[in-house]
């Protein structure tokens, strides 16, 4: 079924919307819930949760792309319920991982002004993202938006794995430079 | 925290760098029935309550102009203050509320086709006079303003156009005995009434039908948990299931003059409260499979009395108590049924008090009531203030601080009755009876009359009624007169020739007028002398 069939299901209030987007994406967001959480149970729970969320979303919200729109809301609760899991200490998903080397997207003893709201700061991610290559776009959002391994991401573009972990660095220096000239850090 | 606000704002970079990344979403995606399905049934089944949910918030919200079946303005007859003053005659309106769906739903719809058919198909009864005695299919016995073959087609073919179902066979009954036991067969051991929420039933009587529909009178109590301040007004509650074909409605006379407002109960149930200016309440629910209705009578909600009123508070917490779940079984062999309600019924009847039980009922009357004299009397009541109060008035209700007492010979026999009241008003007499007190008559309000007649005044509605009698020697009673107000006229019962004829307003003044109230003096019975 097309995006725009199973999003009108939606907006009909047909519940059949449910079944159709878990045949054509359950696997899809099960695997963003699961990079993020690591434990196959709190995915699933987190997945389902996406469903209901959009459920309650659409309408109003009518999107363009389902699979992004879901997998946004599947990110995010994934990672809501990460943080929540792991409040004290840090573990080594690739979620840990992953935010752990965006630590070096921040210069040393600074920190992203708190006036500046997360649109802004999402336009300017946006605006970076525009400057790269392809590939080392790609890899890094396969990298900080679904919170791939570098095994994973080598795999996936028949890489080795210390050239991804190299386009990485090197991503994120640059992306460093960048907000810095952007002055968003005090 | 940057670095998660960082994280954060990724998480909502443009769609098409994240499809990117995953050129071919296609290949993580192919034969995709795993997954969460395990528990996709869960979130289906909260859909599917969010669904109802949103469709009952659309609908749940009854309102009166949703319910209401027909609207008639009327002429209402001209009533009485209570000082004699006039209140003209006025125009009112009387609503007949449906009680069977709310507006759209297919059982109003089909309830408005039957009273539409009605008011059309027979307009000068020509058909119901020649009707004799029709008699209804058992199936059809809940239809009872259907007479001919034709009403009962056209019931049949309202039910086949609306999906609906004949209700089926009907039974009366009063809870008595084992009916208890087979009304709670079909209640499933359910009650209208939830445990420990301060209302207390009391049942009076009932109609069930086969399909399951019923309605049950209570004397009801509500009990306010901060004050103890009690309520006491009759209680119907009515159920409707809404696979079956009825048009039940309510009455409200004074539809010019109701108010409404919705409440949403602690268990989440919306409830719509309709008051009337004559003292009734009605709390409606609609349920998914039925509708329920109960009816308040007596509530007091607009008496003059402000410590009666009961406030919409109380209204509120009247429905908390009462149970929205309630589904009753419908009975397959309905004659069976009726024939052991009836059996049930018939040996209550029959079956004599226990001797000692009659035997304690006789030792507290005469233990009471049968003293040596007035002042061993009032002993006993001013000790046993309860017992009086329970089986001789309320009147009786702080009986040494409140009452007066005169005595006076009444019934020309040589002796004095005793004469409680209060306020001017003679309440109670007693009068000693072969060396025994003896209690002979009393009202809530009344009066002693020159002639040693005795006058009952009540007053309902704007309709004032006079009752004049007379104590015998014997300690017998005889109704005198009785002149009473009603239906726009005045009438007058005679209790010599036990006739009654309809008088003029000025005759029935002058009679009133002619039974002269006398002032007596009353002293507190706490100055009874007890030497």
């Amino acid at each position: 079924m097309e995006d725009h069939q199973i999003v009108a299901l939606y907006r009909q209030r047909q519940t059949n919307a449910l079944a159709e987007t878990q045949k054509k994406y359950g696997r899809y967001l099960l695997s963003i819930a699961n990079h993020i959480l690591s434990r196959y149970e709190d995915s699933e729970e987190c997945v389902n949760d996406t469903y209901l969320a959009a459920w309650n979303s659409i309408p109003p919200q009518n999107p363009g792309v389902l699979s992004t729109y879901l997998g946004k809301i599947t990110r995010r609760l994934a990672l809501k319920r990460h943080r929540r899991n792991t409040a004290q200490k840090r573990g080594g998903t690739e979620a840990d991982l992953s935010l752990e080397e965006l630590e070096d997207c921040i210069p040393a003893g600074q920190s992203i002004e708190d006036r500046l709201d997360s649109r802004t700061l999402t336009r300017l991610l946006d605006d970076f993202l525009a400057t790269l290559p392809q590939e080392r776009r790609q890899v890094f959002v396969c990298r900080y938006w679904y919170c791939e391994s570098i095994a994973e991401i080598a795999q996936r573009f028949s890489w080795s794995e210390s050239k991804v972990k190299m386009t990485l660095l090197r991503t994120r220096e640059k992306l460093k430079l960048y907000l810095q000239k952007e002055g968003i850090f005090v | 925290m940057s670095t998660i606000r960082l994280q954060d704002a990724i998480g909502e970079i443009q769609n098409c760098y994240i499809e990117e990344a995953h050129a071919e979403p296609s290949h993580t995606q192919q034969n995709q029935t795993g997954g969460s399905s395990r528990k996709l049934w869960l979130v289906a089944a909260i859909v599917a309550i969010t669904v109802l949910l949103v469709g009952c918030a659309a609908a749940v919200w009854l309102n009166l102009d949703g319910l209401r079946m027909k609207e008639v303005t009327y002429l209402a007859d001209m009533r009485y203050e209570r000082d004699g003053s006039k209140i003209p005659a006025t125009e009112k309106i009387r609503q007949d509320i449906s009680i069977v769906g709310p507006e759209g739903s297919k059982n109003q719809l089909a309830a408005r086709e039957w009273m539409d058919f009605k008011q059309s198909y027979d307009p000068d009864e020509t058909l119901r006079k020649a009707a004799g005695d029709f008699r209804r299919p058992a199936q059809y016995e809940d239809y009872t303003d259907a007479y001919t073959q034709d009403m009962l087609d056209k019931i049949d073919e309202i039910c086949n156009k609306y999906g609906l179902k004949l209700s089926g066979e009907v039974a009366i009954y009063q809870g008595v005995g084992e009916q208890d036991a087979l009304l709670a067969e079909v209640f499933d051991e359910s009650s209208v009434v939830k445990k420990d929420m301060g209302l207390e039933l009391e049942f009076q009587g009932g109609r069930f039908v086969q399909c399951g529909d019923f309605d049950a009178t209570y004397q009801a109590t509500l009990t306010h948990g901060d004050t103890s301040q009690e309520f006491s007004f009759s209680l119907t509650y009515h159920y409707h299931d809404k696979d079956y074909f009825a048009d039940y409605c309510v009455t409200i006379e004074n539809g010019e003059a109701v108010q409404q407002w919705n409440e949403t109960l602690s268990d989440g149930t919306k409830v719509l409260f309709v008051c009337d200016p004559d003292g009734n309440t009605y709390i409606l629910h609609d349920r998914a499979d039925a509708f329920i209705s109960v009816t308040l009578k007596n509530v007091g909600w607009d008496w003059d009395n402000p410590a009666d009123v009961m406030t919409r508070q109380d209204m509120k917490l009247i429905a908390q108590a009462l149970n929205y779940s309630i589904k009753p079984k419908p009975v397959a062999d309905m004659a069976g049924w009726k024939q052991r309600l009836e059996a049930a019924r018939e040996e209550y009847n029959n079956t004599p008090e226990d001797p000692a039980v009659t035997a304690e009922r006789v030792r507290l009357y005469e233990e009471n009531m049968c003293k040596d004299s007035y002042r061993d009397l009032i002993v006993q009541i001013r000790d046993h203030e309860d017992y009086f109060y329970q089986h001789c008035g309320g009147f009786y209700k702080n009986f040494w601080e409140t009452v007066e007492y005169t005595l006076r010979d009444i019934n020309d026999d040589g002796q004095e009755e005793l004469l409680l009241g209060c306020n001017g008003q003679v309440c109670d007499i007693w009068t000693i009876q072969e060396g025994k007190t003896q209690r002979t008559c009393g009202a809530a309000e009344g009066y002693l009359c020159q002639g040693n007649i005795y006058e009952i005044y009540q007053f309902t509605d704007g309709k004032p009624m006079h009752t004049y009698e007379r104590l015998l020697p014997d300690k017998g009673i005889e109704c005198v007169a009785q002149v009473a107000y009603g239906y726009g006229e005045w009438r007058l019962y005679d209790g010599q020739t036990d006739t009654e004829k309809i008088i003029s307003e000025e005759e029935a003044q002058k009679i009133i007028a002619s039974y002269v109230r006398i002032p007596l003096e009353m002293k507190p019975v706490s100055s009874f002398p007890m030497e």
